[in-house]
């Protein structure tokens, strides 16, 4: 037992040692050579609410293209922020990745961003895609359609959101809870269209012609559409993309099963919501941020989110994949993405007034 | 009287470890038996038995002529009206004295509670009721333990070496008080200890265990003044054994010469062994058997000498103070008060 | 505090041992900071959030929440209680392993059972359909069991955290003298009324302990609930937070669920009241137990079986047939390190806290001062805190240590030191500390109580000083309870995510992190891999406790 205590308290030593250089734990062999080359070593510290695979690729890219050393931490976006927040001016991270306007307006309110002018990342975007002020720019779009099950409704019978709530979807409808961030942002997209009282009462029409209680996540509300649950589903393609792309056969299966309604195409659009990255406000390495921003916006970059993600590019001059071309062009919200973060937190207790679970 | 514990022939074994061999004895109504024996005797297992924790491979158990144990049927021990205070104290301590005592009764509360202040009474531990265990000393919870078993008026009461947890003092003290409450409510019982002396003071009837088996089932008087066996003999009180051969005139010759053997029928030449309990040798002036003392203890209004006699050792006690030197030579003459010998 | 403060202000500690006092204190101050940080913003004004809060969720959210407790409170005492009692008293086939076997479903995280059950019962998964296929039913109107609902909730948190109640009542009846059984059954209770009578309230500490720390993580739960679409007090602290931003409103609502949780295990110990647990006997028979034959032994067999199947197995099952799918793409150098770094957390959180556990248990027995024991009580209050909140508990009070010394360094020496202590290694196994400390101080001091006092005084009297009796004596004599408080951890450590997620330093990634990753963005299959291997992972030191326990008994083989 003896033996045992000794070894115990070796670890705890061999822990300590670990914990005071965390930074310099790990990191891509190939890239750890280069860095050896490199007399001073430039890294690059990224806070994510998007999850590592799905970041990891590019990142890979950005270093070998520059032989800059990228750190990141994924984490859930208000966490994040939160841990931003608290850190304060002595922040190690450098950008900030997230998922939602709302969150990216969120996070430029609480002045963890800094605004960064430049001429060639806001010439790349529109308007709409960036922060007017220059706190954050969009690296990926999704939207938010409706879709139905092919051969058991008629894609023409339903062609605005508003719809939803109509008599004739009674038990037919899938969506998941109001807690999630992608109907939070679709229902603020919708009082800034048609102001609070007449979204509610929207809200309160189509939680009355849910066919089950919202649960799951947006894959699961489209297998339920298949397996017969519901007809309609209201769900990111970014989900149904996944599912077609995916390794599991049986999802391919479902998914090709789904077709898409690009709603309220003769007034303000489809809902859609960005990716951002911002700059942080504590970043010393603002050049490189913004190194890394315009990496970020490149053709390179933007065609692996449309061939790779299954998502919409920010920039036009990128590729669709087959997949993103078979859904077909559509006409987007051509809101002001800022207002979805404003309008958040009426849009959630909207819903909770409606009885949107 | 009538007979309430039956135990014909029993055989119990673990596995195939037969641990007690077709043994038996009786229980009359209100009679208080004892199972006396060194450890490992199987005593224990026998009582366990009893109480229905032992299924018998041989052999049956009565209790007022109901079976309870035989070699097909093992009724459980909750069924079978029998009481049983355990050698460590094992009073539940999650709940007080008088839950204690009232775990076993059925009635209705105020019954319950009548019961239980009796009881109280009778172990003489009355206001000791909102006690909870922890706050009691070790006689005071064996005192609750047998009013525990007794408060449902059991058929029969079994005490495993209950008093050995307990100091030398209390364990006198607390037999003495068993014995007599056990005497005054007429419960029958059967009580299982390697002390000869609680089992002299508590029991009437006591069966001498060895090996697996029973001996002697006689009083106390009888196994002391005539035991079955040399195992009995030895285990009852120490003694030494003094070797002779039966004269032909009915005596024995040994070597503190000749001894009378009161009534037997042994031929002359017979080898045999008397037992020597350490009264029965005595320090005369007027013998002529001479013996060396070997070591000495004084303890108080009598002093024991172990001295050498022939190639034999032997246990006296002299009365009075330590008056003969280790080494001294003393003249010893054997007067037993019953002859007890076997043939060697 | 400062440490004046402790040397002039002694009053209320005993002479002698103030060193053991002191630290019992001082770990207790420190691991309390983030439960302090979250009860401190029950002082700041409430928000318009309240109303709302008020009018159109709490109502739900209790009531939810209630439910969910009671429902899980009802599973875990049923499953575990009854499976405690058949393999320690019971003999039929298959009791040997699956006395082990019950301990399985520890190893998997919560929120990966649900995602199991979700992809195997749900309306479009395999049984559904093949039922349908089988018998012609429509897509409505026939009946079938919706798993992500209040009552799947309740099965699946019950399926996972029935071992801790299993584990402690079993080592519980292992412990307990069979003589007071044998009493009892000599009073006139059978097997069964002995079970209720007496078995059953001996094994209370035990079995409470394993209740509250079921309560606690199910109180705790985020992944499961949010994924089951049922709104409980849990999740509305998320609600709030992420969906109006709120981040005061949600930390006063988590303050309410720590002083809910610290009122519960003040009304158990108060109901306890003068009685006594431990035993008066000291002498310990073999156990006895009771052959089941026939129908009774299929029985005993069938409820130790389908806790197993269904808690361990089945989940199990899924996640391989998920890493089978996805193995190419699962299995890269990258797996190798995220498995290294997930056991290397949880080996160093598990010493650490069962270290700490140690201390606070240990001058709990030294002096026992209600000091002492509001130490030990507070320090273990982080359990029913979701994990998320408990590391916005750590960020706060890092952050600002590490900002103003930074700022100290930079006003006097013209010197930056920048974050000492956030995002470190040291900041994530600090918040497994605030978390898991609850775990490893149950065992450990419900392992210091059974070693008599008189012990202590002996070794004391042999020349000991107060650590060599804890060193020399009590740890080697509770080295089974020892190993059962670091496994406990270790496991948990395993499991955790939400403040591994926040708190993790850059680039560090573990099994939980990933599965979670791929199950959040609804990859459920590539979840697979990384969940089977925590579960892996778990298997051993699970089985290596259950040996533990088996010896509980001195020297005696189960």
């Amino acid at each position: 037992m003896k033996t045992a205590y000794k070894y115990a308290s070796i670890l705890l030593m061999v822990a300590l040692a670990a914990c005071s250089k965390p930074a310099e734990q790990e990191t891509d062999e190939n890239v750890a050579v280069t860095n050896k080359e490199v007399t001073e070593t430039i890294e690059l510290n990224i806070y994510s609410a998007r999850q590592e695979h799905l970041l990891k690729p590019l990142l890979d890219k950005f270093s070998a293209n520059n032989g800059i050393k990228v750190n990141l931490v994924s984490g859930r976006a208000d966490a994040l922020l939160q841990r931003l927040e608290s850190e304060g001016k002595n922040s190690e991270a450098d950008v900030f990745i997230t998922t939602d306007a709302g969150r990216l307006h969120r996070a430029k309110e609480a002045g963890v961003l800094q605004s960064i002018k430049s001429q060639s990342l806001t010439s790349k975007l529109t308007a709409q895609m960036r922060d007017p002020d220059g706190y954050w720019y969009g690296i990926s779009q999704r939207a938010r359609p409706i879709m139905y099950v092919k051969g058991r409704v008629d894609p023409t019978q339903i062609s605005t959101y508003e719809q939803l709530a109509d008599e004739q979807w009674k038990g037919k409808i899938c969506i998941r809870s109001s807690g999630n961030i992608y109907n939070q942002s679709l229902v603020a997209s919708m009082i800034e269209s048609n102001g609070e009282e007449a979204t509610e009462a929207w809200a309160r029409g189509l939680v009355a012609n849910l066919a089950r209680e919202p649960k799951g996540g947006d894959r699961d509300q489209i297998k339920a559409a298949v397996a017969g649950e519901c007809d309609l589903v209201v769900a990111n393609t970014y989900y149904l993309g996944g599912m077609l792309t995916g390794e599991v056969e049986q999802d391919r299966v479902t998914a090709e099963q789904i077709g898409i309604i690009w709603p309220n195409q003769n007034d303000r659009g489809a809902h859609i919501n960005v990716t951002g990255v911002g700059v942080t406000a504590a970043s010393k390495n603002m050049d490189v941020a913004v190194q890394f921003i315009e990496f970020m916006l490149s053709e390179e970059a933007q065609s692996h989110y449309a061939l790779e993600n299954v998502e919409y590019p920010v920039i036009n001059k990128v590729a669709h994949s087959d997949t993103l071309k078979s859904w077909g062009e559509f006409k987007a919200d051509s809101l002001t993405l800022s207002r979805l973060g404003e309008l958040n937190a009426d849009a959630t207790r909207l819903m909770d007034r409606a009885g949107w679970k | 009287m009538t007979t309430m514990l039956k135990v014909d022939n029993v055989s119990i074994a673990y596995g195939k470890n037969e641990v007690v061999h077709g043994t038996g004895f009786t229980l009359a109504e209100g009679e208080i038996g004892c199972l006396l024996g060194p450890s490992g005797c199987g005593k224990t297992t026998l009582l366990r038995a009893i109480a229905g924790f032992e299924p018998v491979t041989e052999g049956s158990i009565h209790i007022a002529n109901t079976m309870l144990s035989d070699k097909d049927k093992l009724t459980p021990p909750e069924q079978r009206q029998i009481g049983m205070v355990f050698q460590d104290f094992t009073l539940f301590p999650h709940v007080n004295v008088a839950a204690n005592i009232a775990f076993g009764l059925n009635g209705n509360k105020n019954e319950n509670q009548k019961r239980v202040d009796e009881l109280l009474e009778l172990i003489r531990l009355p206001e000791y009721g909102d006690r909870y265990p922890h706050e009691l000393s070790g006689g005071q919870q064996q005192r609750i333990a047998l009013a525990r078993a007794i408060a449902p008026k059991p058929r029969l009461l079994l005490l495993d070496e209950p008093f050995s947890s307990l100091d030398t003092h209390h364990r006198r003290k607390l037999s003495s008080l068993v014995a007599k409450i056990l005497r005054q409510e007429k419960i029958t019982s059967l009580l299982v200890t390697h002390d000869q002396r609680e089992a002299f003071t508590v029991a009437d009837n006591i069966g001498v265990m060895d090996s697996g088996a029973i001996m002697q089932w006689d009083s106390a008087n009888n196994i002391y003044t005539s035991p079955a066996n040399k195992t009995v003999a030895s285990f009852i009180t120490r003694g030494d054994w003094l070797d002779g051969t039966v004269t032909a005139d009915g005596q024995a010759d040994t070597i503190f010469g000749l001894v009378d053997l009161g009534q037997h029928s042994l031929v002359a030449g017979t080898k045999i062994e008397c037992l020597v309990r350490s009264h029965d040798l005595v320090v005369t002036e007027d013998s002529l058997h001479q013996a060396t003392v070997m070591g000495r203890s004084f303890a108080g209004n009598f002093t024991r000498y172990r001295i050498k006699a022939g190639d034999n050792q032997f246990m006296i006690t002299a009365q009075g103070d330590a008056q003969f030197e280790i080494g001294a030579s003393i003249s010893v003459s054997y007067q037993p008060r019953s002859s007890v010998f076997f043939i060697k | 505090m400062s440490s004046t403060t402790l040397s002039d202000k002694t009053w209320w500690l005993p002479s002698g041992n103030r060193g053991w006092s002191i630290s019992s204190v001082l770990i207790a101050l420190i691991i309390s900071i983030p439960l302090l940080v979250v009860i401190s913003f029950l002082f700041q004004p409430s928000n318009e959030n309240w109303q709302h809060l008020w009018d159109y969720l709490l109502t739900d959210y209790l009531r939810n929440t209630l439910i969910l407790s009671l429902g899980v409170a009802f599973g875990v005492l049923l499953i575990g209680i009854s499976t405690a009692w058949l393999t320690s008293m019971c003999e039929f086939p298959g009791r040997r392993w699956l006395s082990w076997a019950l301990l399985l479903p520890m190893a998997i995280p919560a929120y990966i059972i649900a995602y199991t059950y979700t992809g195997m019962l749900d309306f479009a998964g395999p049984v559904q359909t093949t039922l349908r296929q089988l018998f012609g039913w429509q897509a409505t109107g026939y009946w079938f069991p919706e798993i992500r609902s209040l009552g799947g909730a309740i099965c699946m948190l019950t399926l996972v955290l029935y071992p801790y109640v299993y584990m402690l009542t079993r080592a519980a009846f292992l412990e307990q003298s069979t003589c007071a059984l044998e009493v009892s059954r000599t009073l006139g209770k059978g097997p069964w009324g002995s079970f209720y009578k007496v078995a059953l309230p001996l094994a209370r500490p035990a079995i409470i302990t394993g209740l509250v720390l079921a309560l606690m993580e199910t109180l705790a739960d985020y992944g499961t609930v949010q994924y089951f679409g049922v709104n409980t007090f849990t999740t509305g602290i998320f609600r709030i937070w992420f969906g109006m931003g709120d981040s005061v409103t949600a930390a006063q609502l988590s303050a309410m669920l720590l002083l809910f949780v610290f009122f519960l295990i003040l009304m158990e110990k108060y109901s306890r009241g003068r009685a006594r647990f431990h035993h008066t006997s000291t002498k310990y028979n073999q156990i006895k137990r009771i052959e089941l034959n026939g129908w009774r032994a299929a029985l005993a067999c069938f409820v130790c079986l389908l806790p197993f199947v269904l808690g361990f197995l089945l989940p199990a099952l899924q996640l391989s047939v998920w890493t089978a799918i996805t193995a190419s793409s699962s299995f890269n150098a990258d797996f190798v390190r995220l498995f290294s770094n997930s056991l290397l957390l949880a080996i160093i959180a598990a010493v650490i806290a069962v270290s700490l556990a140690l201390v606070l248990a240990y001058s709990k027995r030294l002096v026992a001062t209600p000091v002492a024991k509001t130490a030990a009580q507070t320090a273990s209050l982080g359990y029913a805190l979701p994990g998320t909140i408990v590391a916005v508990g750590v960020i706060i009070p890092f952050a600002w240590f590490d900002n103003a010394i930074d700022q100290w360094l930079r006003d006097n020496f013209n010197f930056s030191s920048g974050l000492l202590l956030s995002g470190t290694l040291f900041a994530l196994l600090f918040a497994y500390t605030v978390r898991f400390l609850s775990v490893s101080l149950q065992a450990v001091d419900a392992g210091l109580q059974k070693i008599k006092p008189g012990m202590d005084d002996s070794a004391r009297s042999l020349g000991l000083k107060p650590f060599g009796v804890l060193t020399k004596i009590h740890m080697p004599m509770m080295r089974g309870t020892l190993l059962t408080a670091l496994l406990l951890v270790f496991v948990d450590v395993l499991k955790e995510l939400p403040a591994t997620l926040i708190l993790r330093p850059f680039n560090f990634n573990t099994l939980a992190v990933r599965a979670y990753e791929m199950a959040n963005d609804e990859k459920l299959a590539l979840a697979g891999a990384p969940a089977l291997l925590i579960v892996l992972a778990g298997i051993v030191p699970v089985i290596l406790l259950s040996s533990v326990i088996n010896h509980a008994r001195a020297g005696q083989q189960s």
